[in-house]
């Protein structure tokens, strides 16, 4: 009886499951700038063969065999290769196949991973803001980032890897930062472009810099980005950008290009009329995909033999949809509660509890090192730094990271002994956090001890 | 906890429910919006919270052009974010939870100002998908530490749920996952 009735329900669970379903994969820890695999699985439920062809949503990812037959009831798998190079912390990459039995339904999976950044600091950039490039601007002075990280002793830059060509970049004299000025054949409008630089660490042998600027050539938009915020569809979703030339000549405009964007374009003479004023009528039709616009415009300015980019940005929603204010939703709540409710009062006082968790201390003579914590939610890792002194070149010591325990009561304790320092020598630690999202912080002060 | 993702938006301009009209540089006001700042939630239920008590409507189609989110049901809140410190924004987190069994709720956040950066391949398009964490608003190098207007995606997560026909419950709270506290440290 019961033999027949699990058989029963087994043959309706498999009934129900879609032709064709996929398994994620997990390509570990990895530091950027590198490229990562892991191997995804894709089951065939269906009674009939199936030929299923794979495909990478990002733009730098790929995924091998492109197609492949899976026999009824059988697994095939797939090699997913991610380019991890600019991200940081949690990372996940896309990846979809559809098969000959459902050609309109794409089957999603995902590699994903923990990206640690080399770099301490935020994800680095040098922002120009806006530079003159055009017609009576001086040239732009040269701007730079220093690098650096505790993850290795004697960080350094070594050379440009890669660079826009309209970019001038050198290493500085020491060894730590980048320098970069902007060429007279810079592109006009929004920039946005990664410097690739190689270091003397086989952790990360390259590290990316992000420039960011706004070049004003002699033809300058009054908006750049041009954001549409809330779009419906259905709405005449038009912007009006003023084209003007600092020199007061007339211009004209060419081919207009568009990126990711499904709109209209128009060039119309300004109003009121004005020497070297013209106006871009661009209009976002109902054949954008609803979600995130973020495209560019590009225009051809034949006369400077340049091209002026624009940045278009907007949320694209259907007509009748309603977006709520979450603050206003959450004071119609308050306001329907009869009772006050203590539970997020309870919930953080037990996270600031001390309670601290039991945690084995390990053996050796080294230095030995305790902490305890609150709140761990973002924490991803702890990393040990040590210096000889103070002040000086501090770097990790912990190969691996110290995971985080989250513990219920929110509050954790940890011990890590140092065994790799020499007896009767003094040494200065500090712990730091890595967080989910690949950003590094300083949990403590450095602490002195002599190893005994 | 569930699942979390985000995305980011350029939203200057931003229109709750007429058309968009920008014209060389100026626009429609934005919609005034209360910052979001001490504890708080929000509940609702994507199965029944559209009209007549059906499902919700599909608002949004892909994550960044990267991730399909067609047909599954979302709500959009709009959130306001004071710029971070003392004398503005206090809230460090959003969260997302379901008790609705074979539905991963998934949040994605759509803040303002950063078209730019997705349109040049800037964050946070290299950091897309779902999270196990809530999202960390005081984070140095996400632009959604930065003030503004955002936009809030309640829906399915496209890999795990099969979106097309995913829904159910969601609780969203902020302020409730805060940052790490250093309670004691000592060398030996």
């Amino acid at each position: 009886m019961l033999p027949t009735l699990f058989a029963t329900l087994f043959a309706a669970a498999q009934a129900q499951l879609p032709s064709l379903t996929a398994e994620p994969c997990d390509f570990g820890e990895t530091y950027q700038l590198s490229a990562v695999h892991c191997t995804a699985a894709y089951t065939n439920n269906s009674e009939k063969p199936m030929r299923v062809a794979a495909q990478a949503a990002m733009q730098f990812d790929k995924v091998a065999p492109a197609t492949v037959s899976i026999a009824p009831h059988s697994t095939a798998y797939f090699e997913l290769t991610a380019n991890v190079e600019n991200d940081r912390g949690h990372a996940e990459h896309f990846f979809y196949a559809v098969s000959d039995a459902d050609t309109g339904l794409k089957v999603y999976t995902k590699a994903s991973g923990f990206v640690v950044p080399l770099l301490d600091g935020p994800a680095p950039q040098i922002d120009f803001g806006v530079v003159g490039m055009g017609f009576g601007a001086t040239e732009p002075a040269p701007k730079s980032i220093t690098l650096d990280t505790h993850e290795v002793a004697g960080f350094r830059l070594q050379s440009i890897v890669k660079a826009p060509v309209y970019l001038d970049c050198k290493i500085g004299d020491d060894g730590r930062t980048l320098i970069v000025s902007f060429k007279p054949s810079a592109p006009w409008g929004i920039v946005g472009e990664y410097v690739v630089v190689s270091t003397n660490t086989p952790k990360q042998p390259t590290v990316s810099v992000r420039i960011k600027a706004d070049v004003h050539g002699d033809v300058v938009p009054g908006e750049n980005p041009v954001q549409f915020g809330i779009m419906r569809l259905g709405n005449k979703n038009e912007s009006l950008i003023q084209l003007k030339a600092l020199s007061g000549k007339d211009f004209k405009v060419g081919k207009i290009n568009l990126e990711r964007l499904h709109a209209e374009t128009e060039v119309k003479p300004c109003i009121p009329a004005a020497i070297g004023c013209n106006t871009l009528h661009l209009s976002i039709l109902d054949t954008q995909p609803l979600g995130m616009v973020s495209g560019r415009v590009s225009i051809e300015l034949p006369e400077y033999d340049r091209q002026l980019n624009l940045v278009v940005g907007g949320l694209l929603l259907k007509k009748d949809a309603i977006v709520k204010d979450l603050k206003e939703t959450d004071a119609q709540r308050q306001s329907a509660v009869t009772t006050p409710s203590n539970t997020v009062d309870l919930r953080m006082a037990l996270r600031n509890a001390t309670k601290p968790v039991d945690s084995t201390t390990p053996p050796g003579n080294g230095p030995l090192l305790k902490w305890s914590v609150a709140n761990e939610d973002f924490v991803y890792g702890y990393i040990i730094y040590r210096s000889a002194t103070e002040g000086g070149a501090y770097s990790r010591v912990n190969a691996e990271f110290i995971y985080p325990q989250k513990s219920e009561t929110g509050a954790s304790t940890y011990q890590w002994r140092d065994s790799s320092t020499v007896p009767g020598h003094e040494y200065w630690y500090y712990i730091g956090v890595l967080k989910q999202n690949g950003a590094r912080q300083d949990l403590t002060g450095p602490q002195k001890v002599v190893a005994k | 906890m569930k699942n979390v993702a985000m995305l980011l938006l350029a939203c200057s301009c931003a229109s709750a429910m007429g058309s968009v009209y920008a014209a060389g540089g100026t626009c429609a006001a934005p919609v005034a919006l209360s910052p979001l700042n001490a504890a708080g939630s929000a509940s609702g239920n994507t199965c029944t919270d559209g009209s007549g008590g059906g499902a919700t409507a599909n608002q949004v189609a892909s994550y960044c052009g990267i991730q399909d989110l067609s047909n599954q049901p979302q709500e959009v809140y709009s959130v306001t974010l004071a710029a971070a410190g003392s004398a503005g924004r206090t809230a460090t987190s959003l969260s997302i939870s379901s008790t609705t069994a074979a539905f991963s709720a998934t949040m994605y956040l759509f803040p303002g100002t950063t078209a730019a950066d997705c349109a040049n391949g800037g964050p946070p398009c290299g950091q897309t998908g779902d999270k196990t964490s809530a999202i960390d608003l005081t984070a140095t190098d996400v632009a959604v530490a930065t003030a503004g207007t955002y936009y809030l995606v309640i829906g399915a997560n496209q890999v795990e749920a099969k979106a097309a026909t995913a829904c159910g419950d969601y609780n969203l709270t902020w302020n409730n996952a805060l940052p790490v506290k250093l309670q004691g440290f000592s060398v030996h």
